[in-house]
């Protein structure tokens, strides 16, 4: 099913336009929002989640208008939040017996065979029976995701859901991601440009609530190629090389020197290799250029 | 509106917080006692002090109030919101009329046990009562819906407090009211409107609202 996103948006009371005019398509498969904070992301998840409301604009997902048919779609929705709030005395299992008699699972059988496969999948059967509210963050988030698989769901949004995770729980949730996006849409939230390249087939770089760049990732990283330059500069040299060069990033390495990495069609001056792109480059120079673009 | 899913929510409720609800009740029920049976206006301290039972509601539910997060956990299932603001309403109202009729067997067995007089059976204090608790509830929705937990907590306790204290000197809750059959009839035509408005202003404002 196709989800499609037509001239939204949305601006706070407070005078912040969190969206403005987007439009975007989203086919099945795992698509990957990428944006810096602020970039409006959480505010498009949750008004696709039905959570928000926007000025003006539409969203359907299949033949389910979103805006008007909520319900509806709440019924094909699985939503996870930045941070996944949770009833303070509940174990793992309770929890998502409850949740699943709420997503409509009357029969108590089918409920039990539903809870022991959704921890089975979020590798949370050992710990069923303590409450969810001590959970690590790791743990809370892949709790997150058995929740969310509850109703097979068609559209399943996970919001900046690896931030704070330590990289053993990264790791695991991002295998438990991968193993559901095959069959349903997937909107994954981030600013993590890894986990996109770990995860998405298809992607978007976001920035001050518009969609800057809506890309396949392997044919951005071609149309990279022989672009990206490599070299090491003494710190002090930064800023006259901003000045004069597109530079996209730069790290300080072990000999406190800068590895700096920029973006040129012909060779640049000076001591540069070429570089094999990343998707962090195609981000950096989409920021860089929208950035360069008055609002 | 889907009445299993009410069901389901207002189960919730029960289930997800039982222990506040239970631990949040005995401590508003021996306080109460307490301040009552310290006072010579035994009576007048008693329904003044059925006031502070919204106090449990507001215990309760804080956790739901400072923490969106549960609230967008409830409005990602398939329930309409007014279905969300109609459980709570239910749920909040089981508790006023269950701690509200506690509230009454305990002061009567305390009466009963440790002093000479007769025991106080007005159903018309009782009834006032629980119309005085709905009151309370109807501006709880219309606040906490709205606004954050402190500048709901500032706008709601302190009138509720203020309004406690002066009615209990004054003799208003209990010899004017409960006593008068007008007064009871107004009041309860009061207690309907606020309900009724408070319902449907909070899920007008909560089918907005940017969660």
């Amino acid at each position: 099913m196709k989800l499609t996103i037509n001239n939204l948006s949305k601006t706070y009371s407070n005078g912040v336009k969190a969206i403005d005019d987007l439009s975007l398509e989203i086919g099945t498969g795992m698509f990957g929002l990428l944006g810096p904070n602020g970039a409006g992301k959480s505010t498009l998840m949750r008004t696709i989640a039905t959570l928000q409301f926007p000025d003006s604009g539409t969203i359907t997902f299949g033949d389910i208008d979103i805006l008007s048919e909520q319900t509806e779609l709440r019924k094909c929705l699985g939503y996870l939040p930045q941070t996944f709030g949770v009833y303070p005395k509940m174990s793992a299992e309770d929890l998502l017996d409850y949740l699943a008699t709420l997503k409509g699972v009357g029969s108590k059988s089918d409920r039990k065979k539903l809870v022991e496969e959704c921890l089975a999948i979020t590798n949370l059967s050992e710990v069923r029976n303590k409450y969810v509210a001590g959970y690590s963050g790791g743990m809370k988030q892949r709790f997150g995701i058995a929740q969310l698989l509850l109703n097979k769901p068609k559209l399943i949004i996970v919001d900046e859901p690896t931030a704070g995770l330590d990289p053993a729980e990264r790791s695991r949730f991002l295998n438990v991601i991968r193993g559901i996006g095959t069959t349903s849409t997937v909107i994954f939230s981030t600013h993590i440009v890894d986990d996109v390249k770990e995860l998405c087939t298809d992607m978007a770089i976001m920035n001050r609530g518009r969609i800057m760049k809506h890309a396949i990732p392997s044919d951005t990283l071609r149309a990279f190629e022989g672009k990206i330059w490599e070299g090491v500069i003494a710190p002090e040299n930064l800023e006259a090389m901003e000045l004069s060069l597109n530079v996209l990033s730069s790290n300080y390495n072990q000999e406190h020197q800068l590895n700096l990495r920029i973006y040129s069609e012909s060779e640049p001056e000076g001591e540069f290799h070429i570089a094999e792109p990343d998707l962090e480059d195609v981000y950096f120079h989409t920021l860089k250029e929208d950035e360069l673009t008055p609002v | 509106m889907n009445s299993s899913m009410i069901t389901q929510l207002v189960y919730r409720d029960f289930r997800a917080f039982k222990k506040p609800i239970i631990s949040l009740s005995l401590f508003i029920l021996i306080f109460s006692m307490a301040i009552t049976f310290v006072n010579t206006n035994t009576l007048g301290i008693f329904s003044s002090g059925l006031g502070n039972i919204i106090m449990i509601i507001l215990g309760v539910f804080a956790v739901e109030q400072s923490a969106n997060t549960i609230r967008v956990h409830t409005a990602c299932l398939p329930v309409t919101r007014k279905e969300i603001v109609f459980a709570r309403f239910i749920s909040t109202s089981i508790i006023v009329v269950a701690n509200t009729v506690l509230h009454f067997m305990v002061f009567n067995a305390l009466i009963m046990a440790f002093h000479t007089e007769q025991i106080y059976t007005s159903l018309g204090l009782f009834v006032f009562a629980i119309l005085y608790g709905f009151i309370q509830l109807a501006v709880y929705f219309f606040v906490f819906y709205r606004l954050s937990l402190i500048i709901s907590v500032i706008l709601f306790v302190l009138p509720v407090m203020l309004w406690t204290t002066m009615s209990s000197s004054s003799g208003f809750l209990v010899d004017i009211i409960p006593t008068n059959t007008v007064g009871m009839l107004l009041l309860l035509v009061f207690t309907l409107v606020m309900l009724v408005l408070s319902f449907y202003t909070t899920v007008w404002s909560y089918r907005k609202k940017d969660l």
